[in-house]
């Protein structure tokens, strides 16, 4: 009795008993333990045995983490494993390992280094010897704060692959929780030591440190900011007679700090890096919004000591010990020129600066150039706005110097000048409305298109560019209306300053308008900031101009970009705008276009919410256009009731909110009907476009892509009840106005035409279709802002036209092939082998071998098939038709049974996917009554046509004159119990079926 | 305070919506990092599962308040199950584009499965994935670790701090869902 109870187990029980065992050392203990814990139930105690045996046996298996690029993808350089943290034995009996023992994989030799929180030792991995730096938290300082600090280095190590950046190799815990990681040792001595001891001169310095400068430039690449660069953290090696330069110490490296927890939690805010070489935003306690900038400003400091022989903040002499006098001084920035610092040395100090760099004192106060002059101060300018941007910048000024090449930090003529414009006209900037802001972007968009082709000539000619200005502002001045003549000076300011932006260097040479503009966003921040309405104006002007322009990719970038910008400018002024809402938007649409569906959905859900208690009429009309895609994207996502009830939500609380002439209540009438289409609801969308489509025609021109899109949507509905004359006439009559709409050259265009493609392809016109499909591709390929995904559908539709094609040709059997040939050809150049295109038309080729060899057919479709429901899944209607295919062979082969349970199976996905109405469950159901039949199965054969006859009635649309008549006929048959009429009938029902075959 | 902080800070306050809606984009933006460094293939540079989970949260978390280490663990759950998702759907599709599926199951079905971890073969991983998804169902807590501590590369203490659940206990976890998988296929 006992045993049959425990014949179902629970897993919470087998997980407890699982949990005991595992921790008894094999052998009698265990064994009565389990005889015990088992209670007789021998299916449990088995389940348990097996999963100790496995456990046991499992050794190393998933110990390591994965590495997800070792696949073959890319060769593996560096692994990053976090080491296991079993593997560390401290042989001591305290916490803290020490000299000998061992850390990871590796032994500790010498104390190299110790810091507030760390110690650093050298140590040598036990079988490899090979030497590393393993840095460990300091015991009893292992408090959260530091372990953040700990974790936040060995983050920025781990994103970081420069050779003149410390390498990290590993990190884990010890034994005892105490975090390590392992890095490249550097054997090197500081680079002001360095430079000293060899005797560099002044512009091998400057070399030195436009190679730091690199490696500086590669970690803010990688988004991490060091913010304590100083001497001692830029070991230079000296490697066959040259320094080696490698940063270490990205302790308190600044964008990670958000990976592990605020510094800052402990208590007040605390002074962060090292105050001679700090910035003067570091040093003020108040700005936690440090940037590269801070690092530009440690490396000009540096650069300053390298060549005066100390940091501008400390006095030559002076003690480094008085923190605030230094803090002082950084904040109040009066810093002497590097030359003045210099003549001010006296004459021992001089020399012997001198002597460090190889030189005498006189000649080295004259070896400070202007050049290096200006670079320094630019480099430390205490307003950052005033500082090189980038440290590349800074490293290319270096090396200008060195190649006397014209440094940027000596201010150009033009962008002095503009700059100056735009300091002086910031007020006007306010003063605009935002008509004018809206004009002059647009008006700045325009003329930038004709400025963009010739911007290497401006680089190189000043003088063209004040000349192009000139032209450009008198573009302006005829594009604007006469009322906004005395903004004219406001407009000329926002395009020299873009001008200007793009006149930078660090822009690159194929800087896009998107890119001047994002780069601009701070600057418009600052001229608007006591009016952030007409920020979100101006940003709502942009979001326009780049949902238009550009690749999707890009689109989206720059829509999430400004999202970011106007959550950020609504935050600040605790104010909800319209833009930020509408930039979600737009951003959801993208999205949804790239198939990016979870996240499209997430925003859009967001918008309605955020809008739900709104009764702003914009807002409320985006409430519904929100909704609406909504649906959409249910309906993309496969959840087609989803999406219905959703659209007929939007519907009807739309038409009462806007009115039923209202564009969106159109729109989502027009996505209705086009679900309904795709759902095979023909009683449904028929009656929704009757209701809809006059309203639309009578409220917007034929050409608004509203009565366009209905005109699809007749034609799909009038081809689905068989009209093909209504809607080949409707298709072309969508695509003559869509010519109009978009013109010839046009996506949108590119699209309508390939759906009259599809429709000249059900009439049977399938070189008109060949051709259609061709022209569509081309203007996808020219146009340049077709996705890839389009150019695919657009291979995908020529692909399915001359398969459509060797369809029809079933008398023709040799050009029937050649034609699905053609098919397979393009749909394997462009898809991959196992795609659903390639294996569907593999398919239909194995399929026509059966004229051929019956059985050699079977074995290929077989293959094909196994790979369709690998590749493609079982829940797809190529698959199911192609069970349906194989099964007509296998009845063809006599082989009922095995025909009957495909199709059996085809028929129940069918129900599942398409839902019971679909055409292609209908012919599921024929086919299953077919093979049932075959085997005298009449009772269950009757039972199937049935339901058959039952679903042709719902969706009698799709049903051909020969399918109403063939059920008329069974019909007929049953009611009389007539034998005869009813074999007449199947046999009818079979060529039927061969019919229904070719069709799909 | 970007969206992501938001959501993480709502999912450490319980709500569920918001731990689910961080999952999308968590999975969006690790999806993104591995294609830019799948591009970077020309240039030898690789990175950890762990560097890419890190990275993404970098990215995802720049600016606001939320740099506290307890809401990490729902974006860090949520990244495990992306960077799994992710490495699965390039093993499906390798497998898709290479082999010819599945019909060359039987011969990888032979080779040990004791040495998986660290590299590990595409066919192998989507074997690991359907029985994951097997203990998933009963033992959710272990699947969660095994997608922590395989598939982000944590380790043991990151992974059980950021489920909320005792180092003990992860380590149980982690006992019993080693035994199941490796006991699954080593029958496949």
């Amino acid at each position: 009795m006992e045993q049959q109870q425990h014949n179902v187990f629970s897993q919470t029980q087998l997980r407890e008993i699982f949990d005991r065992a595992v921790e008894i050392p094999t052998g009698q203990h265990r064994k009565t333990y389990l005889d015990t814990a088992c209670q007789g139930d021998d299916t449990l105690r088995q389940r348990i045995e097996t999963l100790l045996i496995a456990h046991d046996s499992a050794g190393s298996f998933l110990e390591s983490p994965i590495d997800p690029f070792a696949e073959g993808l890319i060769s593996k350089l560096l692994p990053l494993t976090e080491a296991e943290l079993d593997s560390a034995t401290c042989l001591g009996t305290g916490i803290a390992p020490t000299e000998g023992d061992e850390v990871g994989a590796y032994i500790l030799e010498e104390r190299i280094g110790e810091g507030g929180f760390g110690i650093v030792y050298s140590g040598v991995h036990r079988d490899i010897k090979r030497k590393v730096a393993v840095k460990l938290v300091k015991p009893g300082m292992d408090t959260r704060h530091v372990i953040a600090r700990f974790n936040r280095e060995r983050i920025s190590l781990s994103v970081m692959n420069h050779a003149g950046i410390a390498r990290i190799y590993e990190a884990g815990s010890t034994e005892h929780g105490l975090p390590y990681f392992i890095m490249e040792l550097v054997n090197g001595s500081s680079i002001t030591n360095y430079c000293d001891h060899h005797k560099l001169s002044v512009k091998e310095r400057i070399e030195l440190l436009a190679t730091v400068c690199d490696a500086i430039a590669h970690a803010h690449q990688k988004g991490v900011i060091h913010r304590d660069l100083k001497p001692g953290n830029i070991l230079v090696e000296h490697v066959d007679g040259v320094g080696v330069p490698k940063v270490i110490d990205f302790g308190i490296s600044k964008t990670s700090e958000l990976v592990c927890g605020n510094p800052g939690e402990t208590g007040s805010a605390q002074l962060v890096g090292t105050p001679l070489y700090m910035s003067p935003e570091q040093a003020s306690f108040e700005n936690h919004d440090i940037d590269v900038r801070a690092d530009v400003y440690a490396l000009g400091i540096l650069l300053y000591e390298l060549v005066a022989g100390s940091p501008p903040a400390l006095e030559p002499g002076e003690d480094a010990g008085n923190v605030g006098l230094i803090l002082q001084r950084t904040r109040e920035g009066n810093k002497v020129g590097v030359r003045q610092r210099l003549e001010s040395l006296d004459a021992s100090t001089g020399s012997e600066t001198a002597q460090h760099r190889a030189t005498s004192f006189e000649t080295l106060i004259h070896s400070v150039s202007d050049d290096l002059e200006s670079v320094t101060a630019k480099a430390t300018a205490t307003d950052r706005n005033l500082r090189y941007d980038s440290v590349s910048g800074l490293a290319k000024d270096l090396r200008n110097i060195l190649s006397n090449t014209p440094v940027e930090a000596r201010p150009a003529s033009l962008l002095y000048r503009t700059k100056k414009f735009y300091q002086r006209n910031t007020a006007s900037v306010l003063l605009a409305s935002a008509a004018v802001v809206a004009m002059l972007m647009a008006a700045s968009f325009s003329i930038w298109f004709v400025m963009r082709a010739n911007r290497a000539e401006l680089l190189a000619d000043a003088a063209l560019v004040e000349k192009r200005m000139a032209i450009a502002g008198e573009r302006l001045a005829s594009a604007a209306k006469k009322d906004y003549q005395e903004d004219l000076e406001s407009i000329e300011l926002l395009l020299s300053n873009m001008f200007a932006a793009v006149l930078s260097e660090n822009l690159g040479p194929n800087v896009t308008l998107a890119e001047v503009l994002l780069n601009q966003r701070k600057s418009i921040d600052r001229a608007f900031q006591d009016n952030p309405e007409l920020r979100d104006k101006i940003g709502h002007k942009a979001a326009q101009f780049f949902s238009q322009h550009g690749s999707k990719d890009e689109v989206i970038n720059n829509l999430r970009v400004m999202l970011q910008d106007s959550q950020r400018v609504s935050e600040r002024s605790s104010k909800e705008f319209y833009n930020t809402i509408n930039l979600k938007h737009l951003l959801a649409i993208e999205l949804l276009e790239i198939g990016q569906l979870q996240e499209a959905a997430a925003i859009c859900q967001d918008v309605v919410e955020d809008l739900s208690q709104d009764a702003n009429k914009d807002k409320v009309v985006l409430r519904f256009k929100n909704l609406s895609l909504l649906a959409r994207i249910e309906e993309e996502s496969g959840r087609f009731e989803k999406a219905i009830e959703i659209y007929k939500e939007c519907e009807s609380r739309a038409t009462e909110a806007l009115g039923h002439q209202h564009l969106v209540v159109l729109l989502n009438s027009k996505s209705l009907v086009h679900a309904y289409l795709s759902r095979e609801r023909f009683q449904d969308a028929k009656g929704l476009l009757l209701k809809v489509q006059d309203v639309a025609k009578g409220a917007f021109p034929m050409d608004h892509p509203v009565n366009i899109s209905f005109l699809i949507a007749s034609s799909r509905l009038q081809l689905a009840r068989r009209d093909i004359d209504q809607a080949l006439k409707s298709a072309r009559e969508a695509v003559h106005y869509s010519s109009t709409a978009n013109g010839r050259n046009n996506t949108t265009y590119a699209k309508h035409l390939r759906f009259n493609a599809w429709i000249e392809q059900k009439a049977g016109n399938f070189d008109a279709a060949i051709e259609l499909n061709k022209k569509c591709l081309e203007i996808g390929i020219k146009s340049g802002n077709a996705t890839r995904d389009e150019i695919l559908d657009n291979y995908q539709s020529l692909a399915n036209s001359w398969a459509a094609k060797g369809e029809a040709l079933k008398e023709d059997r040799a050009q029937q092939i050649q034609c699905f040939e053609n098919a397979l050809a393009i749909a394997s150049e462009h898809f991959p082998p196992n795609s659903e295109q390639n294996i569907f038309l593999e398919g239909r080729l194995a399929f026509l071998e059966h004229d051929q060899d019956v059985q050699a057919s079977i074995n290929r479709l077989e293959k094909i098939f196994h790979r369709a429901t690998v590749h493609v899944g079982k829940e797809c209607n190529g698959t199911i038709n192609m069970m349906k295919t194989l099964s007509s062979l296998y009845c063809h082969e006599g082989e009922f049974e095995k025909a009957e349970m495909l199709l059996k199976e085809a028929l129940e996905l069918s129900q599942k996917h398409n839902g019971d109405s679909h055409l292609i469950t209908i012919n599921a159901l024929a086919f299953y009554a077919q093979s049932l039949s075959y085997q005298n199965k009449y009772g269950k054969c009757f039972a199937v046509l049935d339901q058959w006859t039952n679903e042709f009635a719902r969706n009698e649309a799709t049903a051909t004159d020969d399918q109403k008549q063939l059920v008329d006929l069974y019909q007929w048959g049953q009611d009389r119990e007539n034998e005869l009429t009813l074999h007449t009938a199947y046999g009818f029902l079979e060529s039927t079926l061969r019919q229904a075959i070719s069709d799909q | 305070m970007n969206g992501v902080t938001l959501l993480l800070q709502e999912s450490l306050a319980g709500n569920r919506q918001s731990a689910a809606r961080l999952l999308p984009i968590v999975y969006q933006e690790l999806r993104q990092l591995a294609n830019n460094y799948i591009n970077k293939e020309a240039s030898g540079f690789t990175i950890s599962a762990t560097a890419l989970v890190h990275e993404a949260f970098l990215r995802l978390v720049k600016k606001g308040d939320g740099e506290h280490w307890d809401n990490r663990g729902h974006f860090f759950a949520a990244a495990a199950v992306s960077m799994r998702r992710i490495l699965v759907e390039i093993a499906r599709k390798k497998s898709t584009e290479k082999r010819g599926g599945s019909l060359n199951r039987v011969t990888i079905a032979l080779e040990s499965v004791s040495d998986l971890g660290g590299s590990i073969s595409g066919e192998k991983l989507l074997q690991l994935d359907a029985s994951l998804n097997g203990l998933a169902r009963h033992h959710e807590g272990a699947a969660m670790l095994v997608n922590m501590r395989f598939f982000a590369g944590m380790t043991m203490e990151e992974s059980a701090a950021a489920l909320g659940i005792s180092k003990r206990t992860a380590q149980r976890n982690w006992a019993f869902a080693k035994a199941w998988l490796h006991q699954e296929m080593q029958q496949q």
